[in-house]
Order: structure tokens, then sequence, then C-alpha cells
């Protein structure tokens, strides 16, 4: 399925790109299906056919103003996945590494000062050219501090035009997160002609990129279709046409894919077991760039206590949620970074504080002298699988002595009181980054001063760690500091991380070509359809 | 006139009657004994054991949780009639006394009650409820209340009715001019005409309160979780309706035998109260 996440779940919590709920879920349910039945993964053989119409579903309706790049509408993860198809980026990021887009050569003339040479065979879709003023046009409207850009590269200053096909970039300050920041599916050209005259009156019209696909059609709670580009710079735009069909329930969307009135469909873990009622479905399964945790307002009694805080995360079952409530798709986190997001990663699970063992909670929570007769406020949302993984979570604090007392409210309510009022104890949540890069997820949400640390984490020598990782040039060693940067976080609980979910797509045999790129490319962009 | 039978014998005369109320027993007692006859803890987790089908350890299977559905049903029989208990008395706690003043006073309160139950007609209950709960934060206790809010109004109508016809007959006529007070009055010689007649609208309201605490549970607002209601097995059971049916099914069902049930004990109370019939 197209929609990478329901955007209605992302704006409160989307100003730098980051958002509390995994990237890749779009729908709701709950539970563990039991997968007997093996999962097809073979999809069709021979060369990519061109033509035909892929057909998905959408959960709920992009961020208005609809695919307008340079407003807060690119900070959700769902809506900027499906302007992918018709936008690129100055690069993208596969495998960890950042290749070209529309720059093909870069070369960084000194730490803070960036020099893009830009493809010499691209226009718009409205005819307009692309370059080097196109691109200064759209910076510069992401840098204008009275406009409503969002995911703004880190510590970038200014663009200069050096030629027709040429652009310079100066920081600030050096960031390794720079390049990656500028990946497709997070800074995307739009083109400044249509941007001008259409972005106030009519943003759909002004939505005109260089991508594979053509905005054609937006019908507002019915179908989004886009069109194949024939003058498109590449040539891996297989199908004549896409559509994006909204239907916010899931069940419904299961039994159109079941019927075959789609040809793919994102399913969340719990959710597996109804799909693959279709038999022949081929499926993709990858572990997501995602974390989910439950954390602490530290700046409160009892969690000011890190025994207190190691006591309630030793108590979290990772195995049994991502069993129980993931339906095996998912991957028992022991701390932030998964396996998805490269180096960063390390194995944690030998930390007593990220590991389940009801002994070993009980032993943290009596050497904190934690008072079991208090109630403990545990505040978490509706929205499937977070609210059923709180569900989980709450029985399971109960089995060491804890009292919780679980409160759901409506996403809107619950990110008012996490996010503005910070009016919580105890609340779950997940993160995604959008560029793989470790800095975008973990900095803002344990920097003292990062823009999602509602749990009032202040540790300054994680402070400094932070602020040198984020500058650091050498891969080995950032990898090392963010190794240092996981274990700390870990180790002190300054969230309890319970699991990775899987992303998990369902398709028609058909179709051929599906690339996974969490947080980047639409995994249709080069899809095709067998005959 | 015939020999004179007893009301139970009466109502427990026909066959159908028979079997409603050994049905209604039989959940009576499912609810009084739901911790003895459950056999799991129905919060109890197993997240490696989720959404199993129904086989000899979990007879109806488990849910998203791992948790034994068939303890789960236990204790949510005794939680939904628990709740249609309270709203049921809370509405004749009610509703008799403002059927009573509405019927029986004259002037200012009489219009002042009478327009007052006509609005609560006019309100759909199950909105009205939505709107109490969404004052009130969900529970048991408010559902209780949101409910019985929204029943009273039926009743209380029902009583004024009754009362208005008794209060021309002769005998309250003769009362009333031999100076008893009206309160005497009222408990001597209404209130008993009304008994049959609340007692047959009670068995109904029962029967909405078990529908309007489903509901209210479906949608979230009703029995908050982990504790099991009718309803709110329904609505968990509903994100797998597809894979594992019988996670609704059995829900689904117990409401309707009980309502169904509940209804046909109405018209049993009624037929055994109605003289043309009782013979």
């Amino acid at each position: 399925m197209g929609d990478k996440a329901p955007p209605e779940t992302r704006v409160p919590l989307t100003r730098r790109g980051l958002f509390a709920g995994a990237a890749t879920l779009a729908v709701s349910a709950c539970g563990g299906g039991r997968s007997s039945a093996p999962m097809n993964t073979a999809g069709p053989t021979g060369p990519p056919r061109r033509g035909g119409t892929l057909r998905l579903p959408l959960t709920a309706e992009p961020i208005a103003p609809a695919f307008d790049m340079g407003t807060s509408a690119a900070g959700s993860v769902g809506t900027a996945a499906i302007a992918t198809l018709a936008y690129n980026g100055l690069v993208e990021v596969s495998d960890g590494k950042v290749v070209p887009q529309l720059a093909e050569a870069w070369d960084r003339a000194s730490p803070t000062r960036y020099v893009f040479d830009l493809r010499r065979d691209v226009v718009f879709h409205d005819g307009t050219p692309f370059d080097a003023a196109a691109v200064k046009a759209n910076f510069d409207r992401l840098l204008d501090p009275e406009g409503d850009g969002v995911n703004l590269p880190p510590f970038l200053e200014s663009v200069k035009v050096l030629g027709r096909h040429q652009v310079e970039m100066r920081l600030s300050r050096p960031a390794a997160s720079f390049l990656p920041s500028l990946r497709r599916g997070r800074v995307m050209m739009m083109s400044p002609v249509a941007v001008a005259k259409f972005a106030k009156s009519d943003p759909f019209r002004a939505s005109v990129g260089t991508g594979p696909y053509v905005f054609k059609e937006y019908r507002a709670g019915n179908v989004i279709r886009l069109e194949r580009n024939d003058d498109y710079w590449g040539d891996d735009n297989y199908l004549d046409a896409i559509t994006f069909t909204i239907i916010p329930d899931t069940n419904t969307q299961i039994m159109a894919f079941l019927n075959d009135e789609f040809d793919m469909i994102d399913v969340l873990p719990g959710k597996a077991s109804q799909v693959k009622r279709r038999r022949d479905a081929v499926w993709r399964e990858n572990t997501g760039n995602t974390f989910n945790y439950l954390t602490f307002n530290q700046t409160v009694k009892p969690f000011d206590n890190a025994d207190v805080r190691r006591g309630f995360s030793a108590a979290l079952d990772r195995e049994g949620i991502a069993a129980g409530i993931y339906g095996g798709h998912a991957k028992a986190a022991h701390g932030p970074f998964s396996p998805a997001i490269g180096p960063a990663f390390e194995d944690l699970s030998g930390g007593a504080a990220q590991a389940y063992s009801v002994d070993e909670a009980k032993k943290f929570l009596a050497r904190a002298g934690y008072d079991f007769g208090a109630e403990v406020a545990f505040n978490a949302f509706t929205q499937s699988p977070w609210a059923q993984e709180a569900d989980a979570m709450a029985a399971q604090l109960e089995q060491v002595g804890v009292n919780v007392r679980l409160n759901k409210e409506d996403f809107g309510s619950w990110a008012d009181r996490i996010y503005t009022s910070r009016d919580f104890a105890l609340t779950n949540s997940g993160q995604t980054t959008r560029t793989v890069d470790p800095d975008e997820v973990i900095y803002p949400l344990v920097h003292s001063k990062g823009d999602l640390n509602v749990s009032g984490v202040d540790d300054p020598e994680l402070d400094d760690l932070l602020e040198k990782a984020r500058a650091e040039d050498d891969p080995g060693l950032r990898a090392e500091m963010y190794h240092d940067v996981a274990r700390l976080v870990a180790d002190n609980a300054y969230a309890a991380f319970t699991v990775w979910p899987s992303t998990l797509t369902a398709m028609s045999p058909k179709v051929g070509g599906y690339a996974f790129s969490p947080g980047g490319t639409h995994g249709a962009a080069q899809c095709w359809l067998s005959a | 006139m015939a020999e004179r039978t007893t009301p139970v014998a009466a109502l427990l005369r026909p066959l159908t009657q028979k079997i409603t109320w050994s049905v209604l027993a039989v959940f009576v007692l499912v609810a009084a004994a739901a911790p003895l006859l459950a056999p799991y803890d129905p919060a109890a987790q197993d997240l490696r054991n989720t959404l199993m089908p129904p086989g000899p350890g979990h007879l109806l299977g488990t849910d998203e949780f791992g948790r034994d559905q068939l303890s789960r049903l236990f204790h949510a029989v005794r939680s939904s009639l628990l709740i249609s208990l309270a709203t049921t008395a809370a509405v004749a706690a009610a509703g008799i006394p403002l059927g009573l003043l509405a019927g029986y006073a004259r002037g200012f309160a009489n219009v002042v009650i009478a327009r007052a139950i006509d609005v609560g007609l006019a309100l759909p209950s199950l909105v009205l409820a939505l709107g109490l709960i969404a004052a009130l934060g969900a529970g048991m206790r408010s559902t209780v209340i949101a409910l019985a809010v929204g029943y009273t109004p039926y009743l209380a109508r029902v009583v004024r009715g009754v009362v208005l016809r008794v209060r021309q007959e002769e005998y309250v006529e003769s009362a009333r001019v031999s100076n008893v007070p009206p309160w005497r009055i009222a408990v001597r010689h209404v209130v008993p005409n009304t008994l049959g007649v609340t007692s047959v609208q009670l068995t109904l309201i029962f029967a909405f309160a078990v529908i309007g605490e489903a509901g209210l549970s479906f949608v979230g607002l009703g029995v908050q979780p982990p504790t099991a209601s009718l309803g709110n097995l329904l609505a968990d059971g509903s994100a797998h309706s597809l894979d594992l049916p019988i996670l609704t099914v059995a829900p689904g069902l117990v409401i309707a035998v009980l309502v169904i049930t509940l209804l046909f004990a109405g018209d049993g109370v009624r037929d055994a109260l109605d003289p043309r019939r009782r013979r």
C-alpha cells in the first residue's frame, strides 16, 4: 500500500521530519495472527513490461496542502512517500549510502561548503527546465523564516547559484548528516513556476516535479491518480498510471485486496493472517527503521530515579510483544537503533536495563525504594498497534507489582498532552528516521535541547556525545560514537525500548520491481505489471 | 372467577416462559459465579499464544492478547448484567417517583415534569448517553448514569399515564373527600396500580440496557479494558472477524440470546399481570 503511515498521526510531531509512530504501518489493527502458512516471496520473472495501472489503497487523506513539499505536508511520511512518485531529490539513500539523483556529483569543498553538479537533461512536468536557479528557489522557500517549510537540512545557511547547473550550499557548522538529509522523500524539487502560480490558490496544481509520474487527479476522500511522465530523465517508469484509493477502514482494504481489486497493500503485522487468505499473494518483509518505546517523565518523581526506570524497563516482555502484538513480524529491541539503521546498530541485549526479567525488575525497584502502593498514570493513544502495545505493557508492569492506570485518548489529545502540556508520567510511542541517519532520530529525543525531548532527559555527557557525533566525518568513529550514545541511553533507561516492527507489503503475483526504501522513495516507483 | 393462582405460577405456566426463565437463571448463575466458573484469569495475557482457535485448552480460543475467551465471556456477562441491573434499579428509583409526581401533582409541577419527560423522550437515549459520558469520563459508573438518564423518561411517562387514569377512579375520589393525605393516597391506592405496567417496562429497560452497554463499550466509552464486557469483547474481536470469527460470534450470540430472552420475559410478565389472560 502506498501510504507509509496515516498522515494525521504525523503532523504534530513532524517538524523535523520525525514523527511518533512507526513510519510504515499504515493500517489499524491489533493482535498477532498465527502465521503458519509460509509466505510466498517470488514475484514475476522476465524483463520489466511497460503498461498497466497499479492500484493501491490509502488509509488516510494526505496532509493538506496535499503534495506541496515546501510546507508541513512534507513532514508526513505517508504524504512524502506518495510525493516521491512525482518528485526527485538531489540525492537518494540506498543501502545506507548516498547515491546521485538530480545531483550528478558533489564535492565537499570545505567542512561547511558543498558544491553540487546537477543533471542537465531534466525538465519539470510543466516544461520548466530544472537548473541551479530552480534548486535555489526550492531551498530559499524552505529557509524562509516566514515560510511553512519543514525538513530543513541541519545547519544549512545559504544556497548560491554558481553556474546554470551548479549550486553551492553553505552550512553554519559541519554536519555529517547533511548529505543524507537531502534525500528524496525528505527534500524534493518542485517547479518554481508552478509554485509561484498555484501554491496559494491550488496546491495540487502546484505539485509539479521531475519524477517518473505526474500528479493528474486528486478527488478528496476518493482517489489520487498519477500518470507516466513520458519525458522522464530515467527509464524505470513502466506503468501507465498509479492510483491510490482512499479507504480508511483497513478491513475493507483487505477484503478488496483479497478480491484482486488492489495490486499492493501495506499490512500491519497483526493483520497478516487475514491477508494470507489470498494464497497467491507475494510478500515482502523488512526490518523497519522504527523503534517503539515506553518513556518516562523524568522531571517528576519517581522517574527521576534511574533504577525506577530500569525496573519498569526490565518488566517489559519484548519478545512477547513482538510475538503477540506483532504476530512475530517485529524484533525485540534492546536499544534505539535497529539493524536497518546500519553501522549505528549494536546488540545491547546483554544490558540488564533493557532486557526482560521479572527478577531484575523487582531488584531494580527494590533498590530504588519504589512505592508499590502509588498509582502510576500511563497515557497512551487509541491507535493500533500502539494501543495494544500499551495494554500489553500495562499488564506486564502489573506482573512486577506496579499499580498502573492506563488512560487512552485519541491521537490529537494525546499529542497535546505529551508534546505541548507535557502533563504525563508514562507514555509509549514510536520513532522513525527518514534519512537512516542515527542523528535524526536520537538527537531530538534525548538531547537536553532536543525538540522531541518530552521526557526531560538532561545528561551533559550525552549532550556532548551527540554534538560531537553530529559533526564527526569519519564513518567508523561516528558509528562508535553512536554505539556509546545507544549504550548511555539504554543503561540509564532514558526510555525502555520494546520492538523494531517490520514493514510488511503484500502484492499480487503480477507486480515486479518493488523496492523497499525506508523513509525514501515509494516502493511502487519502479514497479511493473506482468501480463 | 376461577381459583386464584400465584403470580409466579401464572408467569411460568406457558412453556416459552419456562424456557425463558431457565435461560435467565443460567445467565444469572454465570454472572454470579463467573470467578469460579472461568478457567483462567480473564485479564491474564499470554502473548505467545494469541488468537488461538478453539481447542481443549481454550474452549473458545484466545484473543489478541492471548487471554482465554471463555473466561472473558463469563466475566463479560457478569459486568454487563451488573450494569444493566444497576441501570434498571436507577431508572426505577428515579422514574417511579417522577411519574407519580407528574401524574398526581397539579399545576406547575405537573407541567414542568411532564414537559421534562417529553424532552427526555425526544432525545435519542444513546446520543444522550454519549454526551453524558463525554462529560463524566468513560467507566462503569458513568455508563450506568448515562443509560439511566436516557431511559428514565420512558418509565416516568408510563407511570404518569397510569396515575392519570387511576386518580379518576371513584375509590381515589372517595379517599380524597375523606381528607386522606395525598402521600397516603399515592402509597395505598396509586402505587399498587402502577406495579404491573412498571415491571413490564423495567424488564424491557433491562434489555435495552444490555444493548446500550454493548453499544457504548463497543465504541470504547463503556466498560474500560482490561475489564471484559459484552460490548468490548465484540469490539476487540471485530478486528479479527475474518480469521477468527468466534471472537465476535460468541459475544454477539450471547447478546442476542440475552436480549431476546429478556424481551420474552417482559411478554411473560405482561401476560401474567393481565387480568384478562390470568386464568
